[in-house]
């Protein structure tokens, strides 16, 4: 092998220019905001670029941050929040994508063209709307609020109508041969063949919802049910002005549980993407 | 008693007619085939019996009971789908456990950790892991229960699929061309195989499938189904010998019927390529026929007497048989004559070749393709004279 090949070519040089450029872009915040939570008042406000404090100040921003707010009720919340906006968004999803994949009725089709027109409807288009329902309701200010806007995933629906879709018929005959109803064969047929699509999902549906800013500042004013991102910025209203390292500290670690769990599921994050294996 | 009955079954999809009123009767412990070209019913029929498919018109009847209307779970009806159909995330074990499993246990039993705490379900479980170990056993699958359908060959998914079925002791069986996804070698393996569990078992097959060759070795009777109607049922034997359609003569048979045009002449003789057959059929003279010779009744000869010329265009060796094709002036596609190697080693492609037909091996069909009857009479006459 000569040198030549095994030296970057122009092409390749710049291939990784603009890919390390990008990653910079997207980490530097990242890096900023873990590098703030390191630092006393001071040395956050200097004129210079400092990544690491020249006086370490890890454990009075990190147990301001906890005793400034009730940071781990944020964290409870938001795993009861994102856990029920999960589950229950397969529990209406499953069966209805099976209905549009695998049952045929009258309609079959203008029901999922209503399914694909409602993924075009953004969420903040609604917000007054479905504000003013749950005042008439009055279940404003509560994990209802939280919850039940987005149990009917119609994006869910969609997904796992497609992967539905390839799933062999004969599976699902052969299932009804064996006796297993139809309620049945949706959660002990398709749910164990469409585990890659799920999880693909739950990944998206589990960070979407734990850092939605938007919909939990509209329904929530009790500080207890706040959901991590809205605790994090409480921070900035504190009386004394902005603290920014124990503010950072406390992004850091609401961020922390979804950086531990990519890390985990790093593969099957990257599958999901993909739409690889899910066959 | 027919074990598994339909009548005048009709299948509508949309506007297209898929099943234009079949009628059929399959005896207890019959092996039955449903055989025809793709997109002739075959499958939708099999559909409609198991349950999966509801008949647009027409009675379907079980043991003498009506089953229009009741679910294929009910129905008490096994089958063996194209692609196995195994559940991917459950063990062998598991899969062939499954039917046993959704009769014997309710809802609240069937639960993973709950449902073994319920009295009496330890029991049956014991039960249902004794049968599926027999049936495991029963096809050579008792090393491979803990193995997930995917770590499988397709020749063992289909015994997992086979194991599924038998292992629930059904009214019938019913097999959606089972063998289609295996390699011609397996195939033929799984042949024998499923004929050999069809006499142990003693029970209903009603088998789909495309290829004539599965119908004609497995079978006790063949339906052979054209654009959604019954054509024709009777023995491997009758079906081949005696089509009585001229797509039954076609479809059924490899390599393909001869089919040579012929002229009824005085007394129902029949004249074709010039050439006066023994057999004399029902018809007026002057009417054209078809005539349908298979391989093996056309026969080369080296004697003076009138005999059908034409020419070697391609020879097909076998090793166990040969194929000849002869171009005879008057038809457009060769000839197709099966010889034994000895009879064809003399014969080269170029060289000329006179055929005769064996005598009263031929069939004749009308116009419309329907088979006419031979006179019986004048078939004696003619053997005689």
């Amino acid at each position: 092998m000569s040198i030549a090949t095994r030296l970057p070519r122009p092409a390749a040089i710049a291939r990784h220019l603009v890919l390390l450029v990008l990653a910079a872009v997207t980490l530097l915040p990242f890096v900023w905001m873990i590098s703030t939570s390191l630092k006393p008042q001071a040395e956050v406000f200097l004129s210079e670029i400092r990544w690491w404090p020249e006086k370490l100040h890890v454990v009075e921003n990190y147990t301001a941050a906890f005793a400034k707010a009730p940071l781990l009720r944020f964290l409870l919340n938001g795993a009861v929040v994102t856990a029920a906006i999960f589950v229950l968004q397969v529990a209406v999803a499953l069966p209805a994508a099976y209905a549009l994949a695998k049952l045929r009725f009258r309609g079959r089709q203008t029901v999922f063209a209503l399914v694909l027109f409602c993924v075009l409807i953004p969420p903040q288009a609604i917000a007054v709307p479905l504000f003013l329902l749950f005042h008439q309701l009055g279940i404003l200010d509560s994990y209802a609020a939280l919850i039940v806007p987005f149990t009917i995933s119609v994006f869910g629906i969609f997904l796992m109508r497609q992967f539905f879709l390839g799933v062999p018929d004969d599976l699902v005959d052969a299932a009804r041969m064996d006796g297993i109803s139809e309620v049945g064969i949706v959660w002990r047929v398709m749910l164990p063949t469409a585990i890659p699509a799920v999880t693909a999902f739950g990944i998206f549906s589990v960070v979407a919802h734990w850092n939605d800013y938007f919909w939990p500042l509209i329904v929530l004013n009790s500080e207890p049910l706040f959901t991590p991102p809205l605790g994090v910025a409480a921070f900035r209203n504190a009386e004394a002005g902005t603290d920014y390292g124990p503010l950072m500290a406390a992004a850091t670690v609401i961020i922390a549980p979804l950086v531990v769990a990519f890390l985990f599921a790093q593969r099957r994050f990257i599958e999901g993407i993909a739409f690889t294996g899910l066959k | 008693m027919a074990q598994v009955a339909v009548r005048k079954i009709r299948k509508s999809f949309d506007r297209t007619d898929v099943l234009r009123g079949v009628d059929l009767d399959i005896a207890h412990g019959e092996f039955i085939s449903l055989v025809g070209p793709s997109g002739c019913g075959k499958s939708t029929l099999l559909r409609v019996i198991a349950g999966l498919e509801t008949q647009t018109d027409g009675d379907v009847l079980i043991g003498e009971q009506n089953v229009n209307g009741v679910r294929a779970s009910r129905r008490d009806l096994a089958m063996v789908f194209q692609s196995y159909a195994l559940y991917p995330h459950l063990s062998v074990f598991d899969n062939i456990a499954v039917p046993l499993r959704m009769r014997r246990l309710n809802a609240w039993q069937r639960l993973p950790v709950a449902g073994r705490l319920v009295p009496g379900v330890r029991r049956i479980d014991r039960e249902i892991g004794a049968e599926v170990e027999r049936v495991a056993a029963l096809l050579g699958l008792a090393d491979l229960l803990g193995r997930k359908p995917g770590q499988l060959s397709g020749g063992q998914r289909q015994r997992v699929a086979v194991g599924r079925a038998i292992v629930r002791h059904p009214k019938a069986f019913l097999l959606d061309e089972p063998l289609s996804n295996l390699d011609a070698k397996l195939r033929v393996h799984m042949r024998a195989e499923i004929a050999q569990l069809h006499r142990r078992l003693g029970a209903t097959f009603i088998y789909v499938t495309h290829d004539q060759a599965e119908a004609m070795t497995m079978s006790d009777r063949i339906a052979v189904m054209m654009a959604g109607n019954i054509v024709q049922v009777g023995t491997p034997d009758e079906i081949y010998s005696h089509p009585r359609d001229i797509r039954v003569a076609e479809f059924i048979g490899s390599p393909k019927i001869n089919i040579l045009p012929g002229r009824v002449e005085a007394e129902g003789r029949v004249v074709v390529l010039g050439l006066p057959l023994d057999q004399r059929v029902d018809a007026a003279p002057g009417t054209a026929v078809r005539v349908g010779i298979r391989p093996e009744a056309v026969r080369p000869t080296s004697g003076s007497e009138p005999a059908w010329k034409g020419s070697v265009g391609y020879v097909e060796n076998l090793g166990s048989e040969v194929f000849v094709h002869v171009e005879v002036g008057g038809v457009d596609e060769p000839v197709l004559v099966r010889l034994e190697p000895s009879e064809a080693r003399a014969i080269a492609v170029g060289s000329p070749l006179a055929l005769l037909p064996r005598p009263s091996a031929a069939s004749f069909f009308d116009d419309r393709g329907h088979s006419l009857p031979v006179r019986p009479l004048a078939y004696r006459q003619a053997a005689h004279g």
